[in-house]
């Protein structure tokens, strides 16, 4: 019972560091990024690499995975956003799924069609607590994520970066007046978005085989956590990812592990047709 | 008298309208300027244009002596220019204290390395520029509400706050697009004890403004569209004496101020 608590926390967690990233770009420039999944994907592809092809330290291979995906998110925006700023809604999303679609396949050609196995930095380790054992990386994760937040609620709510980037996500003329370069501060918010998916993609591996097609399920999942908390809210998206993971895990054990993906999208099914505002859209509705 | 901004006959078309049509005017360094007329004569096109919004169809933009027509609106506003809108445009989901930040960092130097891990240079910059926006808060009476949303602030009281977030921007020359509409009697004569102290501070204003006990009471020039077109400009008994102005605007002779 604990364990699968835990266990469904930790899924939960990767899904609401998925939602997160999808929701501040959704609040930044009012796109739905459908890359999202395949940018945890490269994530972890880059490194798996470079632990296991590269034989670098893991931690450093994390870093540098964050670092080059940094770098990505910048890349995606210029290519996937920026051309497309202008346009509607729609276009921009459509792009957005190319890129997906892009990266599968390319993930597909260089890294071939079997998935890797690449273990965590405590291995297969279990953690011992009371008479129950809990899987470390699980611990890893839910520590690692929860940390992310604290930084990330710090980062916007206190810095002047990232109240510049909230000022251009609320209302982006007005931001270019204050002087703030608004060009600028959204290549800002897709670059931590990129960093929070390979994040979440270097958590994951261990407990997910890499493979081109992990991030496809885990995007529309993610999506959905964010529609279930209330799309747009920063508190939902992580509520919902949470809630999500925990309840894909009970559904598993207990009915069926088969209809594990179609439970979460029951759920999702449910809260469109009677709390269209998802769990906690209405009373916490803080953006970014 | 130099003048701080010179538009030099600008015309605007959008499609088949001719929105402004080559208008030329000076406001000078100091003047509380206004520019008045019906509405629809391309008032806030010209503030558009201005402050970079749009790029003029024809014409120069002259401020401070550099041209800045075309110029992305977030480098016309780092030269020194601010404005506020005619519907509020605040930040609303940040406090009203972050709203004055927001148009000082700008003008703050601190680099990424300083913003994320509080160096102590960038704690003592930081505590300089909240000290100077407490004191423009103060200014416009809403010091006490400094840690409110600001979209819990009243309608007057966002109007003034977005003033207050200009002026965080230590604008040379500040264009108030409507300050007073939607406000109240009391609301208006602060208002204007307000807009004179800027003046006293040596900030140049751009005003648009129907409310012509204000416009009157205020402008040291006064600026007349119509139909894109000025009709008249001058001190406020040149303009209220006009014929012209009369007619299109302002109806019968009555006396203001």
């Amino acid at each position: 019972m604990i364990q699968l608590l835990i266990s469904g926390l930790a899924m939960g967690s990767i899904y609401a560091l998925v939602a997160l990233g999808i929701v501040v770009i959704a609040n930044a420039v009012n796109v739905v990024n459908f890359a999202q999944g395949e940018n945890v994907m490269l994530g972890a592809y880059v490194a798996a690499t470079l632990t296991l092809t590269l034989h670098l330290p893991i931690l450093a291979a994390y870093a540098i995975s964050i670092i080059l995906l940094a770098l990505y998110g910048y890349i995606f925006q210029k290519v996937a956003y920026y051309p497309l700023r202008k346009k509607p809604f729609i276009t921009v999303v459509v792009a957005t799924i190319g890129v997906s679609m892009f990266l599968k396949n390319a993930a597909r050609i260089v890294w071939g069609p079997q998935p890797i196995y690449f273990a965590g930095p405590f291995g297969e380790s279990m953690i011992r607590v009371g008479g129950v054992s809990i899987n470390a990386q699980n611990i890893l994760i839910i520590v690692v994520t929860l940390a992310l937040v604290v930084f990330q609620h710090f980062f916007f709510a206190k810095t002047s970066l990232g109240r510049q980037m909230q000022a251009t996500a609320q209302d982006q003329e007005a931001a270019t007046l204050m002087g703030i370069k608004v060009s600028r501060m959204i290549a800002f918010t897709f670059i931590y978005s990129s960093m929070l998916a390979a994040a979440a993609g270097v958590l994951l591996a261990p407990i997910f085989y890499v493979s081109a097609d992990m991030g496809a399920n885990l995007g529309l999942k993610a999506f959905a956590a964010s529609i279930i908390g209330g799309f747009g809210s920063v508190p939902g998206a992580i509520l919902g990812g949470l809630f999500l993971g925990v309840l894909e895990i009970f559904a598993a054990a207990y009915v069926s592990s088969l209809y594990k993906d179609a439970f979460a999208f029951i759920v999702l099914i449910l809260i469109l047709a009677f709390m269209p505002r998802g769990l906690f859209g209405e009373k916490i509705s803080t953006k970014v | 008298m130099e003048p701080l901004l010179t538009v030099d006959a600008i015309s605007m078309i959008f499609g088949g309208l001719r929105a402004v049509d080559s208008l030329s005017m000076n406001v000078m360094l100091g003047e509380i300027h206004s520019l008045i007329g019906p509405n629809g004569a391309g008032k806030t096109t010209v503030l558009n244009v201005i402050s970079g919004f749009y790029k003029p169809t024809e014409g120069k933009v002259l401020f401070d002596n550099k041209l800045i027509q075309g110029s992305n609106s977030s480098t016309i506003s780092r030269a020194g220019l601010a404005r506020t809108f005619q519907n509020v445009r605040l930040f609303k989901e940040l406090t009203v204290l972050e709203n004055v930040q927001i148009g000082m960092y700008a003008l703050v130097k601190e680099g990424i390395i300083g913003t994320v891990f509080h160096t102590p240079y960038f704690r003592k910059v930081n505590k300089a520029s909240v000290e100077e926006c407490m004191a423009l808060l103060e200014m416009v009476g809403l010091k006490d509400k400094a840690s409110l949303r600001a979209r819990n602030m009243s309608y007057g009281q966002q109007k003034v706050l977005e003033i207050a977030r200009a002026l965080a921007q230590k604008p040379k020359l500040l264009l108030l697009d409507e300050p007073a509409a939607g406000l109240n009697d009391t609301e208006t004569f602060e208002l204007i004890k307000l807009v004179r102290q800027l003046q006293g501070k040596g900030i140049t204003v751009l005003l648009i403004e129907h409310n012509m006990r204000l416009v009157m009471n205020l402008s040291d020039r006064i600026t007349v569209l119509n139909f894109g077109k000025k009709i008249a400009e001058g001190n406020p008994d040149v303009i209220q004496n006009n014929e012209e102005v009369i007619q299109a605007y302002l109806g019968k002779r009555r006396a203001y101020a």
